[in-house]
């Protein structure tokens, strides 16, 4: 039986991002708001 | 509540509904998928997870505006998003000037090109979708003109021939078919540089 043999680098498939990312992410979604305006106007908020 | 249960539409409803701790596990869920993808493309860990975070910046606007479309589902959405904001990176870090387009330089002939890196490819295939949706903009005889010489390979006597009209009105037709595009090009910003 023939053998393929697939070439690729374990490191990378399995990768996870830093927590430090993720943690920005979620920091970043506590701080984001949006609100539409009665006129259509759009607002985008980040809070400190 | 049964968080890991959760299918991901679920999540999404609870975090647009609020709820902080679904989009953590949304993460979580995905983030081994989305990231890989992203250091496959990019060879580059602390670049990887810039765009990743885009990425997430990118998601979390579209769940707070009102925008996400429920029936697609969540990680081909995501990646797609991931794989524009690559293709970003690549385009930002080879510092693409803008082409002024003139009468001397012939567009199609930049996205012909004969070996390429997988960067260059992904950039590639971006121009040739960019190019292919301004060219649906031009009037319908520029567009059969354009269709007819440059992806048929017709001559413009064939064209003329073909489309029922003089040599001169399918030259005409064509040299306003690029001027359109061209102005459609600056109108989008859409640069077809590959180096």
């Amino acid at each position: 039986m023939d053998k393929t043999t697939t070439l690729r680098n374990d490191h990378q498939v399995n990768a996870r991002p830093d927590r430090q990312t993720v943690a920005n992410i979620l920091n970043f979604s506590k701080a984001y708001s949006y609100q539409k305006t009665s006129d259509g106007l759009e607002l985008e908020m980040i809070q400190n | 509540m049964d968080y890991n249960a959760m299918k991901d539409a679920e999540l999404i409803k609870l975090y647009i509904n609020g709820d902080e701790k679904a989009l953590s596990l949304l993460i979580n869920k995905h983030e081994q998928r989305i990231f890989s993808y992203i250091l496959s493309k990019i060879q580059n860990r602390d670049l990887a997870n810039d765009v990743f975070q885009d990425t997430f910046v990118k998601i979390i606007k579209t769940f707070r505006q009102g925008k996400y479309n429920e029936e697609g589902k969540f990680l081909n959405w995501a990646l797609r998003i991931a794989h524009n904001l690559v293709i970003d990176h690549f385009r930002r870090q080879k510092r693409i000037p803008t082409i002024s387009p003139n009468d001397d330089y012939d567009i199609f002939k930049i996205i012909k090109d004969g070996s390429e890196d997988a960067e260059t490819g992904m950039i590639r295939e971006q121009i040739e979708k960019d190019l292919h949706r301004l060219i649906l903009q031009l009037p319908p005889e520029q567009l059969e003109v354009l269709r007819l010489r440059h992806f048929s390979g017709l001559s413009f006597k064939d064209i003329a021939e073909q489309t029922d009209v003089s040599i001169n009105t399918a030259l005409g037709r064509m040299r306003y078919a690029l001027i359109n595009l061209r102005k459609l090009m600056e109108e989008h910003k859409v640069s077809l540089s590959l180096s």
